[in-house]
């Protein structure tokens, strides 16, 4: 059974309906049977009878959640696959040291990705090569030569979490220095000099994943396939 | 919290404040009034009538005119939205957004740059379960226009009850529309709903249809007790 954990600023809040329903929809629809539970019922600990756990996101200004450090301890001593979105990816970061600074961002962004992870392995006819290749580096997994993929994602965020040292990033986008908002409003980079942001990250030996956008929003097959894996398949 | 709900008398931003109601304070209504039949956000039959159920609903309306052009009306949304803030003391806005990423993302970024939270409740609903609690929860909608193929001109004016959603199942299964309208295919209007004090009859009305376009104008409607 998969546990969904509300992260939003009290439980049964109207929030939910637009944070938690959509995944507890796509968990069903799977097929899966799953918990909700709010995040301050967690008590520092998670319960072990879930085979994983899903952190949803929260509503732009609801940032609550990140001052609950006994949730950042549960995350950590957790030993079964975790993914968190947006709000969530936050939370997992935080949990393995990493940061949360302001980078916001609103609306659609193009997303690159190599499939040489198991989260990535049934990937939907809608989503196109872009005819690159991954380079030799260490990030995207160093799936040097691999084909590198391409969707849009929905981003709603104010804030993002610098990557843990034990992370790699599964996917990513660019930032757009200069851009504006359709209200003049810059967008700022992640930091000095950096020209793409990670969207999807994973511990480098566990399967814990952070993702910044929103898969629920026209990337069910993210959460499907994390479901899948988690409830008898391998990571 | 108290909360501003973003209003056009359809049965997505009626139902959204339903929601909203059940979980925080609804401090006003708030109305973008589009002279733009073509707007991307705000045209919708029968607008002037979201007077007459903030009356039925006892909440306050602010209606603001807008002339709907691309862009220059989310200008006109973030000062209705600010009227609101600062004459309803509003720390949030609820919309109705069903799917539409181009209409929750524009009023997310109005919300973030007035530091008001945005709710949006009906987001990714399962939209039969939605239509299914529309009906069996009290509400009282009817079509108020249709804009895509294979509607005739026997659907304006219909009531959303169980008939007309199995009809619209079988249309959605055979032609693909979205269930809830969520892609212009129709549009509606809502005379009753929990939380109305009061319901409206209509009491005349006329219907302009063609090509699968057809729009109910309401002329005359009343207030009536419950």
């Amino acid at each position: 059974m998969i546990l969904i954990t509300d992260l939003c600023y009290k439980k049964g809040s109207l929030s939910y309906y637009e944070y938690v329903n959509p995944v507890c929809e796509i968990i069903e629809d799977s097929g899966f049977e799953y918990d909700v539970i709010h995040y301050s019922e967690l008590s520092g600990e998670i319960p072990e009878k879930y085979s994983s756990v899903i952190f949803c996101g929260t509503a732009l200004k609801d940032n609550l959640f990140i001052e609950d450090l006994s949730l950042m301890q549960a995350v950590r001593r957790y030993n079964k696959p975790v993914i968190g979105i947006c709000a969530g990816m936050q939370v997992v970061a935080s949990a393995y040291g990493g940061d949360v600074r302001d980078f916001k961002k609103i609306g659609m962004s193009r997303i690159r990705f190599s499939p040489g992870d198991p989260i990535f392995s049934d990937i939907p006819d809608f989503i196109t090569r872009s005819g690159a290749v991954a380079e030799d580096n260490s990030d995207m997994t160093g799936n040097s030569g691999s084909p590198v993929y391409e969707f849009e994602g929905y981003e709603v965020h104010s804030r993002i979490p610098d990557m843990p040292e034990d992370f790699i990033p599964l996917a990513e986008s660019e930032v757009f220095q200069g851009a504006c908002g359709p209200f003049g409003s810059a967008i700022s980079p992640v930091s000095s000099g950096s020209e793409r942001y990670p969207e999807l990250i994973r511990h480098r030996d566990k399967p814990v994943y952070g993702i910044l956008f929103h898969p629920e929003v026209r990337n069910v097959w993210l959460i499907r396939n994390f479901a899948r894996l988690s409830e008898g398949g391998e990571f | 919290m108290k909360l501003g709900v973003l209003f056009s008398g359809g049965k997505d931003s009626v139902y959204a404040c339903h929601m909203a109601l059940l979980k925080e304070e609804v401090s006003c209504l708030i109305t973008l009034r589009s002279s733009n039949k073509e707007s991307y956000m705000f045209h919708t039959p029968n607008i002037d009538l979201t007077m007459m159920q903030a009356e039925a609903a006892e909440i306050p309306l602010l209606r603001y005119e807008t002339a709907g052009e691309k862009e220059k009306e989310l200008t006109d949304l973030k000062a209705a939205v600010s009227l609101a803030k600062d004459n309803f003391g509003i720390e949030g806005i609820v919309t109705g957004a069903v799917m539409s990423v181009y209409q929750a993302s524009r009023v997310q970024k109005i919300c973030d740059e007035l530091e008001l939270f945005c709710f949006n409740p009906l987001w990714y609903v399962n939209q039969e379960k939605y239509m299914n609690s529309v009906i069996e929860d009290g509400f009282e909608v009817i079509i108020a226009g249709v804009y895509s193929c294979p509607f005739d001109e026997k659907w304006p004016g219909r009531v959303i009850d169980r008939k007309t959603l199995a009809e619209l199942k079988k249309i959605r299964d055979k032609y693909h529309i979205t269930l809830t309208g969520e892609g212009g295919e129709y549009e509606s209007f809502v005379c009753d709903a929990p939380f109305f004090k009061r319901k409206i009859v209509i009491d005349e009305s006329s219907c302009s249809y063609r090509n699968y376009n057809g729009t109910l104008s309401i002329t005359s409607a009343h207030l009536e007790d419950k």
